[in-house]
Protein backbone atom coordinates (compact mmCIF):
# COMPACT_ATOMS: atom_id res chain seq x y z
CA UNK A 1 0.00 0.00 0.00
CA UNK A 2 2.82 2.52 1.18
CA UNK A 3 4.15 1.61 -2.43
CA UNK A 4 0.74 2.80 -4.36
CA UNK A 5 0.75 6.22 -3.28
CA UNK A 6 3.91 7.42 -4.87
CA UNK A 7 3.34 5.55 -7.98
CA UNK A 8 0.01 7.26 -8.04
CA UNK A 9 1.79 10.54 -8.19
CA UNK A 10 4.45 9.92 -10.50
CA UNK A 11 1.45 8.95 -13.01
CA UNK A 12 -0.29 11.82 -12.36
CA UNK A 13 2.72 13.78 -12.91
CA UNK A 14 3.74 12.23 -16.00
CA UNK A 15 0.32 12.72 -17.64
CA UNK A 16 0.21 16.01 -16.65
CA UNK A 17 3.85 16.98 -18.59
CA UNK A 18 2.83 14.65 -21.34
CA UNK A 19 -0.66 16.94 -21.40
CA UNK A 20 1.26 20.13 -21.00
CA UNK A 21 3.78 19.98 -23.72
CA UNK A 22 5.45 23.41 -25.12
CA UNK A 23 3.08 25.18 -27.71
CA UNK A 24 4.25 27.74 -30.03
CA UNK A 25 3.33 30.16 -32.61
CA UNK A 26 6.11 30.52 -35.36
CA UNK A 27 5.05 33.05 -38.27
CA UNK A 28 6.67 33.02 -41.50
CA UNK A 29 6.98 35.79 -44.04
CA UNK A 30 6.09 33.75 -47.42
CA UNK A 31 6.96 35.02 -50.92
CA UNK A 32 4.99 33.39 -53.82
CA UNK A 33 5.36 34.05 -57.52
CA UNK A 34 2.19 32.18 -58.07
CA UNK A 35 2.22 32.93 -61.92
CA UNK A 36 6.07 32.85 -64.00
CA UNK A 37 4.96 36.51 -65.37
CA UNK A 38 4.29 38.20 -62.20
CA UNK A 39 6.46 40.99 -62.11
CA UNK A 40 7.74 40.21 -58.01
CA UNK A 41 6.34 37.44 -55.53
CA UNK A 42 3.33 38.16 -53.23
CA UNK A 43 4.27 38.52 -49.62
CA UNK A 44 2.34 37.01 -47.34
CA UNK A 45 2.23 36.29 -43.60
CA UNK A 46 1.86 32.83 -42.66
CA UNK A 47 1.44 31.18 -38.99
CA UNK A 48 2.25 27.95 -37.89
CA UNK A 49 0.79 26.97 -34.19
CA UNK A 50 2.57 23.84 -33.13
CA UNK A 51 1.96 21.57 -30.18
CA UNK A 52 3.70 18.62 -30.12
CA UNK A 53 2.89 15.86 -32.31
CA UNK A 54 -0.23 18.38 -33.48
CA UNK A 55 -0.30 21.52 -35.68
CA UNK A 56 -1.81 23.86 -38.09
CA UNK A 57 -0.68 26.08 -40.80
CA UNK A 58 -2.09 28.37 -42.47
CA UNK A 59 -2.33 32.09 -44.08
CA UNK A 60 -2.23 34.47 -41.53
CA UNK A 61 -5.06 36.54 -43.41
CA UNK A 62 -7.24 33.26 -43.53
CA UNK A 63 -6.89 32.60 -39.95
CA UNK A 64 -8.13 36.10 -39.29
CA UNK A 65 -11.06 35.62 -41.55
CA UNK A 66 -11.82 32.01 -39.92
CA UNK A 67 -11.93 33.46 -36.38
CA UNK A 68 -14.14 36.42 -37.50
CA UNK A 69 -16.40 33.53 -39.18
CA UNK A 70 -16.75 31.95 -35.55
CA UNK A 71 -18.61 34.66 -34.44
CA UNK A 72 -20.40 36.45 -37.13
CA UNK A 73 -20.83 36.02 -41.07
CA UNK A 74 -17.80 37.53 -42.94
CA UNK A 75 -18.49 39.95 -45.02
CA UNK A 76 -16.75 41.38 -48.21
CA UNK A 77 -15.13 44.09 -46.79
CA UNK A 78 -13.53 41.47 -44.32
CA UNK A 79 -12.21 39.79 -47.13
CA UNK A 80 -10.80 43.07 -49.28
CA UNK A 81 -9.38 43.73 -45.83
CA UNK A 82 -7.71 40.79 -45.15
CA UNK A 83 -6.48 39.45 -48.16
CA UNK A 84 -5.35 36.45 -48.57
CA UNK A 85 -4.14 34.91 -52.38
CA UNK A 86 -4.66 31.06 -50.97
CA UNK A 87 -7.41 30.44 -48.39
CA UNK A 88 -5.62 26.43 -47.57
CA UNK A 89 -4.98 25.11 -43.79
CA UNK A 90 -3.28 22.38 -42.98
CA UNK A 91 -3.84 19.86 -40.00
CA UNK A 92 -1.01 18.07 -38.42
CA UNK A 93 -0.84 14.70 -36.61
CA UNK A 94 2.38 13.35 -36.61
CA UNK A 95 3.12 13.04 -40.52
CA UNK A 96 -0.32 12.46 -41.08
CA UNK A 97 -2.08 15.63 -42.52
CA UNK A 98 -5.35 16.75 -43.60
CA UNK A 99 -5.31 19.97 -46.02
CA UNK A 100 -8.24 21.62 -46.57
CA UNK A 101 -8.55 23.97 -49.52
CA UNK A 102 -11.68 26.66 -50.61
CA UNK A 103 -12.13 27.43 -54.46
CA UNK A 104 -15.65 29.42 -55.19
CA UNK A 105 -18.40 28.07 -53.27
CA UNK A 106 -16.41 24.55 -52.21
CA UNK A 107 -14.80 23.32 -49.31
CA UNK A 108 -12.00 20.59 -50.71
CA UNK A 109 -10.09 18.57 -47.99
CA UNK A 110 -7.34 15.51 -48.48
CA UNK A 111 -5.02 13.33 -46.59
CA UNK A 112 -1.80 12.96 -46.98
CA UNK A 113 1.28 11.42 -45.21
CA UNK A 114 3.89 12.85 -45.31
CA UNK A 115 7.32 11.02 -45.74
CA UNK A 116 9.58 13.69 -46.73
CA UNK A 117 13.64 12.39 -47.44
CA UNK A 118 15.33 14.94 -46.45
CA UNK A 119 18.99 15.34 -47.21
CA UNK A 120 21.23 17.18 -44.53
CA UNK A 121 24.05 18.79 -45.63
CA UNK A 122 26.68 20.74 -44.15
CA UNK A 123 27.24 23.72 -44.34
CA UNK A 124 25.89 26.28 -41.91
CA UNK A 125 25.13 30.09 -41.13
CA UNK A 126 22.95 32.22 -38.71
CA UNK A 127 19.88 33.53 -39.74
CA UNK A 128 17.45 35.52 -37.89
CA UNK A 129 20.12 35.16 -34.80
CA UNK A 130 19.87 30.79 -35.19
CA UNK A 131 23.04 28.98 -36.14
CA UNK A 132 21.15 27.15 -38.99
CA UNK A 133 22.20 23.87 -41.12
CA UNK A 134 21.24 23.40 -44.85
CA UNK A 135 19.45 20.29 -45.63
CA UNK A 136 17.49 19.63 -48.96
CA UNK A 137 14.28 17.57 -49.91
CA UNK A 138 12.38 17.38 -53.41
CA UNK A 139 8.43 17.31 -52.91
CA UNK A 140 5.21 18.27 -54.85
CA UNK A 141 7.58 18.78 -58.49
CA UNK A 142 10.37 21.28 -56.62
CA UNK A 143 13.52 20.94 -55.00
CA UNK A 144 13.60 22.49 -51.70
CA UNK A 145 16.54 24.25 -49.82
CA UNK A 146 16.07 24.61 -45.87
CA UNK A 147 17.92 25.61 -43.47
CA UNK A 148 17.29 24.49 -39.14
CA UNK A 149 17.99 25.74 -36.05
CA UNK A 150 18.81 22.74 -34.27
CA UNK A 151 18.71 25.34 -30.60
CA UNK A 152 15.28 25.22 -31.72
CA UNK A 153 14.03 21.34 -31.17
CA UNK A 154 10.57 21.93 -33.03
CA UNK A 155 10.18 19.51 -35.49
CA UNK A 156 8.10 22.00 -37.71
CA UNK A 157 8.68 24.58 -40.74
CA UNK A 158 6.21 26.04 -43.03
CA UNK A 159 3.50 24.76 -45.41
CA UNK A 160 4.16 20.62 -45.47
CA UNK A 161 7.92 20.68 -44.11
CA UNK A 162 8.98 19.10 -40.91
CA UNK A 163 11.08 15.99 -40.01
CA UNK A 164 14.32 18.17 -39.38
CA UNK A 165 15.89 18.31 -36.04
CA UNK A 166 15.18 21.95 -35.67
CA UNK A 167 12.60 24.09 -36.48
CA UNK A 168 12.83 25.49 -40.66
CA UNK A 169 14.23 28.58 -40.50
CA UNK A 170 14.10 29.25 -44.51
CA UNK A 171 12.95 27.00 -46.78
CA UNK A 172 13.58 28.20 -50.57
CA UNK A 173 12.63 26.48 -54.09
CA UNK A 174 15.68 25.69 -56.30
CA UNK A 175 13.48 28.40 -58.90
CA UNK A 176 13.19 31.20 -55.88
CA UNK A 177 9.50 30.93 -56.77
CA UNK A 178 8.57 30.13 -53.29
CA UNK A 179 10.29 31.08 -50.02
CA UNK A 180 9.31 30.81 -46.01
CA UNK A 181 11.13 32.63 -44.23
CA UNK A 182 10.47 32.99 -40.19
CA UNK A 183 9.57 36.30 -38.74
CA UNK A 184 9.10 35.27 -35.27
CA UNK A 185 8.54 32.19 -32.56
CA UNK A 186 6.83 32.61 -29.57
CA UNK A 187 6.08 29.84 -26.65
CA UNK A 188 2.13 30.01 -25.67
CA UNK A 189 0.11 28.50 -23.79
CA UNK A 190 -3.96 27.16 -24.94
CA UNK A 191 -3.27 27.25 -28.66
CA UNK A 192 -5.87 26.02 -30.90
CA UNK A 193 -4.23 23.24 -33.13
CA UNK A 194 -7.14 22.55 -35.70
CA UNK A 195 -8.62 24.81 -38.38
CA UNK A 196 -11.01 26.93 -36.28
CA UNK A 197 -13.40 27.23 -38.68
CA UNK A 198 -14.88 25.36 -41.72
CA UNK A 199 -17.21 26.81 -44.65
CA UNK A 200 -18.83 23.31 -44.67
CA UNK A 201 -19.62 20.50 -42.38
CA UNK A 202 -17.61 17.28 -42.91
CA UNK A 203 -20.09 15.60 -45.36
CA UNK A 204 -20.36 18.73 -47.87
CA UNK A 205 -16.87 18.97 -48.12
CA UNK A 206 -15.41 17.31 -51.36
CA UNK A 207 -12.79 14.72 -50.31
CA UNK A 208 -10.43 13.85 -53.21
CA UNK A 209 -6.92 12.79 -53.02
CA UNK A 210 -3.99 15.32 -52.90
CA UNK A 211 -3.10 14.33 -56.81
CA UNK A 212 -7.40 15.19 -58.04
CA UNK A 213 -7.20 18.20 -55.99
CA UNK A 214 -4.40 19.58 -57.23
CA UNK A 215 -5.58 18.62 -60.79
CA UNK A 216 -8.61 20.83 -59.86
CA UNK A 217 -7.18 23.73 -58.17
CA UNK A 218 -4.72 23.85 -61.26
CA UNK A 219 -7.32 24.02 -63.80
CA UNK A 220 -9.62 26.33 -61.23
CA UNK A 221 -7.24 28.80 -61.98
CA UNK A 222 -7.01 28.71 -65.70
CA UNK A 223 -10.40 29.95 -65.39
CA UNK A 224 -11.70 33.38 -65.95
CA UNK A 225 -14.21 34.92 -63.29
CA UNK A 226 -17.15 33.94 -65.63
CA UNK A 227 -16.37 30.98 -65.88
CA UNK A 228 -16.00 30.49 -62.08
CA UNK A 229 -19.01 32.09 -61.85
CA UNK A 230 -20.81 29.81 -63.64
CA UNK A 231 -19.35 26.72 -61.87
CA UNK A 232 -20.43 27.97 -58.57
CA UNK A 233 -23.88 28.52 -59.36
CA UNK A 234 -23.76 25.25 -61.87
CA UNK A 235 -24.52 27.29 -65.31
CA UNK A 236 -22.77 27.79 -67.71
CA UNK A 237 -23.41 30.83 -69.73
CA UNK A 238 -22.40 33.27 -67.53
CA UNK A 239 -21.50 36.60 -69.06
CA UNK A 240 -19.44 39.57 -67.91
CA UNK A 241 -20.04 43.41 -68.50
CA UNK A 242 -17.56 46.26 -67.41
CA UNK A 243 -17.80 49.71 -67.51
CA UNK A 244 -15.30 52.11 -66.24
CA UNK A 245 -15.83 55.62 -65.55
CA UNK A 246 -12.28 56.05 -66.87
CA UNK A 247 -12.61 54.19 -70.00
CA UNK A 248 -9.61 52.29 -69.08
CA UNK A 249 -9.85 48.78 -69.18
CA UNK A 250 -11.00 46.43 -66.15
CA UNK A 251 -9.40 43.39 -64.98
CA UNK A 252 -12.93 41.05 -65.84
CA UNK A 253 -12.73 42.70 -69.53
CA UNK A 254 -9.72 40.15 -70.37
CA UNK A 255 -11.10 36.51 -71.40
CA UNK A 256 -9.53 33.59 -70.49
CA UNK A 257 -5.74 34.08 -70.53
CA UNK A 258 -5.05 30.84 -72.92
CA UNK A 259 -1.09 31.30 -72.12
CA UNK A 260 -1.76 30.70 -68.11
CA UNK A 261 -1.65 26.99 -68.58
CA UNK A 262 2.32 27.76 -69.43
CA UNK A 263 3.28 30.19 -67.00
CA UNK A 264 0.79 28.61 -63.78
CA UNK A 265 3.56 28.53 -61.41
CA UNK A 266 1.64 26.81 -57.99
CA UNK A 267 3.48 25.56 -55.23
CA UNK A 268 3.00 21.60 -55.61
CA UNK A 269 3.46 21.02 -59.53
CA UNK A 270 3.71 17.26 -59.93
CA UNK A 271 0.21 16.10 -60.88
CA UNK A 272 -0.65 14.93 -63.96
CA UNK B 1 -33.80 23.34 -63.26
CA UNK B 2 -33.49 27.16 -62.45
CA UNK B 3 -31.55 29.45 -64.38
CA UNK B 4 -29.20 32.12 -63.42
CA UNK B 5 -26.87 34.02 -65.47
CA UNK B 6 -24.19 36.30 -63.65
CA UNK B 7 -23.72 39.26 -65.11
CA UNK B 8 -20.87 41.23 -63.13
CA UNK B 9 -20.20 45.22 -63.48
CA UNK B 10 -17.31 46.69 -62.44
CA UNK B 11 -17.50 50.15 -61.71
CA UNK B 12 -14.01 51.16 -61.83
CA UNK B 13 -12.24 55.15 -60.68
CA UNK B 14 -9.53 55.67 -58.34
CA UNK B 15 -10.68 56.70 -54.92
CA UNK B 16 -14.13 55.37 -55.23
CA UNK B 17 -13.17 52.53 -53.16
CA UNK B 18 -15.22 53.86 -49.83
CA UNK B 19 -18.31 51.70 -48.75
CA UNK B 20 -20.35 54.69 -49.13
CA UNK B 21 -18.96 55.44 -52.31
CA UNK B 22 -20.12 52.02 -54.13
CA UNK B 23 -23.74 51.81 -52.86
CA UNK B 24 -25.85 49.59 -51.13
CA UNK B 25 -25.98 47.38 -54.03
CA UNK B 26 -21.70 46.98 -54.70
CA UNK B 27 -19.02 46.35 -52.62
CA UNK B 28 -15.61 48.20 -52.64
CA UNK B 29 -12.55 46.21 -54.18
CA UNK B 30 -8.65 47.32 -54.67
CA UNK B 31 -5.64 45.54 -55.55
CA UNK B 32 -2.08 47.69 -56.09
CA UNK B 33 -3.54 48.55 -59.62
CA UNK B 34 -7.35 49.05 -59.36
CA UNK B 35 -9.74 50.81 -56.82
CA UNK B 36 -13.71 50.33 -57.74
CA UNK B 37 -16.70 48.45 -56.51
CA UNK B 38 -18.28 45.52 -57.70
CA UNK B 39 -21.66 44.31 -58.00
CA UNK B 40 -23.54 41.16 -59.68
CA UNK B 41 -26.13 41.43 -62.24
CA UNK B 42 -28.13 38.17 -62.49
CA UNK B 43 -30.39 38.82 -65.44
CA UNK B 44 -33.81 37.77 -66.11
CA UNK B 45 -35.05 33.93 -65.82
CA UNK B 46 -38.32 33.87 -66.69
CA UNK B 47 -39.41 32.95 -63.08
CA UNK B 48 -40.93 35.70 -61.64
CA UNK B 49 -40.22 34.39 -57.97
CA UNK B 50 -36.84 34.29 -58.59
CA UNK B 51 -36.19 37.61 -61.09
CA UNK B 52 -37.93 39.73 -58.25
CA UNK B 53 -35.66 38.80 -55.97
CA UNK B 54 -32.74 39.23 -58.16
CA UNK B 55 -33.57 42.34 -60.09
CA UNK B 56 -30.92 44.93 -60.29
CA UNK B 57 -27.43 44.59 -59.13
CA UNK B 58 -26.28 43.32 -55.85
CA UNK B 59 -23.45 42.64 -53.93
CA UNK B 60 -21.54 39.71 -54.63
CA UNK B 61 -21.66 36.71 -52.36
CA UNK B 62 -19.06 36.40 -49.94
CA UNK B 63 -17.65 33.58 -52.12
CA UNK B 64 -17.89 35.85 -55.20
CA UNK B 65 -16.09 38.55 -53.81
CA UNK B 66 -13.16 36.41 -52.62
CA UNK B 67 -13.08 34.95 -56.63
CA UNK B 68 -13.25 38.90 -57.90
CA UNK B 69 -10.54 39.84 -55.42
CA UNK B 70 -8.12 36.57 -56.06
CA UNK B 71 -8.46 37.21 -60.26
CA UNK B 72 -8.21 41.16 -59.69
CA UNK B 73 -4.92 40.14 -57.37
CA UNK B 74 -3.71 38.41 -59.80
CA UNK B 75 -4.46 41.02 -62.89
CA UNK B 76 -2.55 43.15 -60.84
CA UNK B 77 0.47 41.01 -60.42
CA UNK B 78 0.85 40.38 -63.91
CA UNK B 79 0.37 43.73 -65.13
CA UNK B 80 1.33 46.21 -62.80
CA UNK B 81 4.32 47.06 -61.64
CA UNK B 82 5.02 47.69 -57.96
CA UNK B 83 6.76 50.14 -55.49
CA UNK B 84 9.29 47.60 -54.55
CA UNK B 85 11.32 45.11 -56.75
CA UNK B 86 11.03 42.76 -53.69
CA UNK B 87 7.63 42.17 -54.43
CA UNK B 88 4.24 43.63 -52.84
CA UNK B 89 2.81 42.87 -49.33
CA UNK B 90 -0.27 41.32 -49.19
CA UNK B 91 -2.27 42.16 -45.89
CA UNK B 92 -0.40 44.13 -42.64
CA UNK B 93 1.89 42.98 -40.69
CA UNK B 94 0.65 40.57 -37.85
CA UNK B 95 -0.20 41.70 -34.50
CA UNK B 96 2.05 39.41 -31.87
CA UNK B 97 -0.08 38.42 -29.15
CA UNK B 98 2.04 38.39 -25.78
Amino acid sequence: MKLLLPIFFLTISLVRAQGESASYEVIYLSSSLYETTYRAPDKEFTTLYYSGQKAVYQKHNQRKKDSISLVRKLTNEDIGKYKCRERYAIEFNGNEITYYDELGNDEFQYTETLDHNWKLGSESKTLKGYKCRNATVSYGGRDWIAWYATELPINAGPYKFRGLPGLIVKITDATNSYDFELYSVKEKSNLTVTKSYHSKSFEERKKLTRDAFNKYRFYWNLLSFNERLAVMNGQPGATISFTSSDGGTSPFDQPRNVNLASTLNLIEIDHE
Amino acid sequence: MKKVFLTVALFAGFGLAASAQCGDNASPISSSCFNGCVSVIRPLTGFLEIDAGNAGRQKPTADEYAEAQSLLDAYCARTNSVSSAEGSLVGDEPVLLD
